[in-house]
């Protein structure tokens, strides 16, 4: 058994970290900013803003909880500022979860043998976890700690010293994302009200030193929530956005209904609109589409093109599983209670979300998901066993397996790269490296401004001095104060939005625009060059110079 | 009669109540659609002449718009049109009574399969308010009467199998292969529910196979004229034209993803990325996406046609009750219950072949397992509640069930009756019965009658309300080639003319003509004779004269 399960490490981790600098081709700015934090922090002791240390970091105009910042300043130290640096430690730990749960299903599920190494190869493989892991996706970081608390937790049960451990790590994932509070709640909560009379039992001093460390590392959190630096949740929070009320009359005039009529309390109310919303982004996270077909459709960067976020058999030994669970296991027992219950509310941060899915905010559903999956895998196992002509079922097995996995690996490895590099906003690194040696031998630089905020990029690919840096930045909160704020200047690049009028006057100088920009016919410039995305069809960079 | 009544007075109230939900209205709401004015005026056409509206005598498949429509349920309009004349009742009234009769059939059906009582009466009330099956039976849907036979040939044939009743076999064989003749998905689900039935029922069955064979034998023959017909006509065309291989998208995803490859010619890239993946996944996502709970609770088919606004095809509470019922029979998992879970598992199949799924009209049998679940679902909550010893558990549980269904019910009608010919006003042919009534009463004064195309099929529905001869009419038009959809039209017959008009250039052409436009494209300033407006109050049709 340790030898396999070594063996599925191994190929865990060949999975994960195989071109995890190039595969996904380009980085996203939340990578970027993640990374040149570290970077900032490893040579200065201070975030890019001058700030000391800081447990919440603030980026562009967002706040990042900053665990993610300080693993990846080690790595930052040993192999330099680059993509392979930044995305390690989301890398690392996509290994360690599929140890993690194997761990916690061994734990949950004692009496069966084959069960937790079935977990930790559905782990190994599975498209979710191996997107999230070859990115720097603090959500990964927040599961692995989810998992790591969940293991210790059960351990605690036998020896009680343990729930310090599990406290604490609960709790480290509140300092490293946001979106912990409600994800990590609903599993401390639920665990909590399952074992409630165990827990009761714990002694005392554990269970209070437990509590303590739990209070103070989420601390910076909870105080967070009363200074306003919880992130986006108002953008993000679905209840946001209400109907228009010019939607609600129009729908309402049909009746001749009015709102505050009854009819408006009983059919048309505004939290009945919610609830529906709310329902029909919960059910799109259950939906064969998210799951085994077209996998994030609203954020085609959060998966591979035209692949779920499990694997294609998976579909047929997920219907197994929850025929075993519904068959064999009773819901009182505490396992099974949890797993559960963690399925069905694990979704609940990206329901309330705006988007109608979100692989990243209900990442904690998978774990949940594999166990099942494993669990039918299980079963489908036995029951291969227990036939006379096994042979022809178990390369069945295998083909719906392999088949379901190479899709994956060509949807990845291959597509990923080449179909969605616009989503990883590829060409920043090209056109930065063209641009920044030229800054001192032209008039100035205009680089367009946009949501994927370039500076961090110059500041990044140029590993910029952070002191140099800490003394000059500045966030403009213009373009849209609901949203994450811009940096407009750094040295003699301005990041601004286009205006030809001022532009074409500014002779000798050089402007970035994106690839869909389009340029006046009027304008005399000269092309210094063009960066398509990896589809080779669309540009992603127009460099000019304008004469 | 007495006793009769005393026993079965449950089920009696709710087929009354089933009855009331069809019936109420039913000739003028939802307004008529061309595919009914189609079923009405080919019937018609066959009560006046013996051949349809193209002169076909007596098909099996009706050419109708080039689409030959299967042909059982315009045989079965075909005596109401004789006897009450041709208008919408006619077309409706079989529809509606064979959704009736579903519920009489769910009910005998469940009794033969779980010998459960209150599993059989909540699954005859769930079907009797169920959106997915009150929405096709209002209406001349072929596609709800293939489905009430398929539950009386599936109960039939259950039955017999128990029994090994020559009799009940034939019949059963004999509702399949009907309603394999109203409707194309039938062609598919009808056979699959049928090797079910001999797959699970096998043990039954083996004792005493005589009946099963001469069952067999029966139902090739009437199957016979059908398959004639199958491979014979047009048929087969026109269900290429909405099937899987009719979307393009798959086929385009393959030069876009072999493009993608460092080596366009490789192997594996060929190997990984070819049609018949492409259409297999294409095929499999179909399938699954039937079972979405959007599509299922929350927001209905996309087709506007097929749903009422804001409404799932299930309601909402049948999500808890069947994810109930799914946890209670996977603990234990009886026979009958692995047909259930079978019929769950195969009823998108047909729609899936098919391009634009989840489809509610092309899926409707699905609604048959899925009641039976949610049914089963409320009878655990119910058990569960009653060994509930605390008298405000219990009875504060039942209210609360109670109002759940009975709100979202309400809310369902009231989004039926109020909001759904308004929201969707193009989802029938609203408007249409108003101008042929105007143009019927004033149209004689004109040399040349235009009518705009923009409402699909508008020739059919002018037949139909004018009760024009078919004798006149079956000499003397003409059908167009079919465009992309596989579809023809008639552009005209007697001085009727039907297309996009470029008024202003007919107007000033000709002299003494009649243009009947939509609103939207009348410039303003233009003298407007007349506005015809739908049922639903909306503006259809400006009528302009010279």
């Amino acid at each position: 058994m340790k030898k396999i399960l070594f063996g599925i490490l191994v190929l865990a981790a060949i999975l994960r970290f195989w071109n995890v600098g190039t595969i996904p081709a380009g980085l996203t700015q939340d990578e970027a900013a993640l990374g040149y934090n570290a970077y900032s922090i490893l040579k200065t002791g201070r975030d890019e803003y001058g700030k000391f240390l800081p447990i919440i970091f603030k980026s562009f105009g967002d706040f990042k909880p900053g665990l993610y910042v300080y693993l990846d300043v080690p790595f930052v130290a040993a192999l330099g500022l680059n993509e392979v640096s930044t995305r390690l430690p989301s890398a690392v730990s996509g290994v360690l979860i599929v140890y993690l749960i194997y761990l916690v299903t061994k734990s949950f599920f004692p009496d069966h043998k084959r069960l937790p190494i079935l977990t930790a190869f559905v782990a190994a493989t599975n498209p979710w976890l191996i997107f999230l892991s070859r990115g720097a996706w603090e959500a990964n970081i927040s599961l692995t700690l989810t998992l790591a608390g969940i293991h210790f937790f059960q351990k605690a049960l036998n020896k009680n010293k343990y729930f310090v451990l599990s406290a604490t790590f609960f709790s480290l994932t509140m300092i490293t994302y946001q979106g912990a509070k409600l994800s990590t709640g609903i599993v401390v909560a639920v665990l909590a009200i399952i074992y409630l009379k165990d827990i009761l039992k714990f002694q005392k001093r554990y269970l209070f030193t437990g509590i303590a460390v739990g209070v103070i590392i989420s601390l910076p959190i909870i105080l967070s929530l009363f200074n306003g630096q919880t992130g986006r949740l108002n953008v993000f929070s679905i209840f946001s956005y209400p109907r228009s009320t010019e939607y609600t009359q129009t729908f309402l005039d049909e009746g001749k209904e009015k709102i505050g009529d009854i009819n408006y309390y009983l059919f048309h109310s505004e939290t009945l609109n919610f609830g529906r919303g709310i329902l029909g982004r919960y059910f799109n996270h259950f939906s064969p589409r998210f799951l085994f077909f077209d996998g994030d459709y609203q954020n085609p960067g959060h998966s591979a093109p035209y692949q779920g976020m499990l694997l294609l058999g998976d579909i047929l030994f997920l219907i197994i599983g929850f025929y075993i669970f519904a068959k064999n296991y009773k819901l009182n027992q505490k396992p099974s209670l949890f797993i559960i219950l963690w399925l069905i509310l694990s979704p609940l941060p990206a329901v309330l979300s705006r988007d109608q899915v979100q692989s990243v905010r209900a990442l904690n559903m998978v774990a949940p998901l594999i166990i099942i999956v494993s669990l039918g895998l299980n079963n489908f196992i036995n029951w291969v066993n227990s036939k006379k002509f096994s042979l022809p079922l178990y390369l069945f097995l295998v083909g719906v397996y392999i088949i379901g996995f190479v899709y994956f690996i060509d949807a990845y490895y291959v597509h990923v790269p080449a179909h969605n590099s616009n989503y990883w906003n590829y060409g920043y690194k090209e056109a930065v490296e063209i641009v920044y040696p030229m800054e001192n031998k032209v008039r100035k630089i205009t680089f367009e401004q946009s949501y994927a905020q370039p500076y961090i990029y110059f500041l990044y690919y140029t590993k910029y001095n952070p002191t140099n840096y800490q003394k000059q930045c500045n966030l403009a909160n213009t373009m849209n104060t609901n949203d994450v704020g811009m940096v407009e200047m750094l040295d003699n690049i301005s990041f601004s939005s286009i205006d030809w009028s001022i532009l074409e006057r500014q002779k000798g100088s050089l402007v970035v625009i994106s690839g869909t920009t389009a340029i006046p016919e009027s304008l005399h410039y000269n092309l210094v060059r063009e960066i398509k995305y990896l589809n080779g069809r669309d540009m992603a960079f127009k460099i000019i110079e304008i004469q | 009669m007495k006793s009769f009544i005393k026993k079965y007075w449950i089920l009696i109230a709710i087929i009354l109540l089933a009855a009331f939900l069809r019936f109420y209205r039913l000739g003028t709401y939802p307004a008529l659609n061309a595919d009914e004015a189609a079923i009405g005026y080919n019937a018609y056409s066959l009560v006046e002449t013996g051949h349809d509206e193209h002169g076909n005598s007596w098909p099996i498949h009706f050419q109708s718009f080039n689409d030959f429509k299967p042909g059982f349920y315009f045989y079965t309009v075909l005596p109401f049109v004789k006897f009450i004349g041709l208008n919408a009742w006619a077309v409706r009234i079989p529809g509606a009574i064979l959704g009736v009769l579903s519920i009489l059939f769910i009910y005998l059906l469940t009794k033969e399969l779980f010998g459960n009582k209150k599993i059989s009466v909540i699954s005859a009330l769930f079907l009797a308010i169920s959106p997915w099956h009150i929405h096709f039976s209002r209406g001349g849907w072929e596609v709800n009467s293939a489905t009430s036979l398929i539950i009386l040939g599936v109960w039939l044939l259950i039955r017999a199998a128990k029994r090994s009743s020559v009799f009940s076999f034939s019949l059963g064989v004999t509702a399949l292969i009907l309603s394999m003749y109203t409707y194309h998905s039938a062609r598919i689900i009808a056979p699959l529910l049928g090797i079910g039935i001999v797959v699970f029922f096998w043990k039954d069955i083996i004792k005493n196979l005589k009946p099963l064979l001469i069952a067999l034998g029966i139902g090739i023959v009437l199957a016979l004229p059908l398959a004639r017909d199958l491979f014979s006509s047009n048929t087969l065309s026109r269900v290429a034209g909405v099937g899987l291989f009719a979307d393009q998208g798959p086929i385009n995803r393959i030069n876009e993803q072999r493009g993608e490859h460092l080596n366009v010619t490789s192997l594996f890239g060929k190997a990984i990325h070819n049609k018949y993946v492409n259409y297999g996944l294409k095929f499999a996502s179909n399938w699954a996406s039937h079972y979405h709970g959007l599509f299922l609770f929350v927001s209905g088919d996309v087709i506007q046609r097929n749903a009422v606004p804001e409404t799932g095809e299930m309601l909402l509470f049948d999500a808890i009750f069947i994810a109930v019922g799914l946890v209670a029979i996977f603990s234990n998992f009886k026979r009958g219950w692995k047909f259930t879970i079978y019929w769950l598992l195969i009823a998108p199949i047909a729609s899936a072949l098919t391009f634009q799924s989840p489809n509610a009209l092309r899926a409707q049998n699905m609604v048959v397992p899925l009641v039976i679940i949610s049914a089963f679902g409320l009878t655990r909550i119910i058990e569960w509640l009653g060994k509930k010893k605390v008298a405000t558990i219990k009875i504060g549980g039942f209210v609360v069930l109670l109002l759940l269904v009975v709100w979202n019910f309400l809310r369902y009608e009231h989004l039926y009756w109020v909001h759904m010919s308004k929201e969707y006003p193009y989802s029938s042919q609203y408007g249409v019965e108003e101008l042929v009534n105007y143009i019927s009463e004033n149209g004689s004064k004109y040399n040349k009658i235009y009518i705009t195309d923009k409402y699909d099929q508008p020739y059919i529905l002018f037949l139909f309300y004018l009760r024009y001869s078919p004798q006149e009419f079956q000499g003397n038009h003409e059908l167009t080639t079919r465009d992309n959809y596989g579809f023809s039209t008639v552009r005209d017959f007697d001085k009727f003319y039907f297309g996009s008009i470029d008024f202003g250039k007919v107007l000033s052409e000709e002299e003494n003509i009649l243009v009947a436009v939509p609103p939207s494209e009348v410039p303003k300033g233009t003298n407007i004779v007349k506005r015809i407006f739908g049922t639903n109050e909306y503006e259809y049709f400006d009528i302009i004269t010279n």
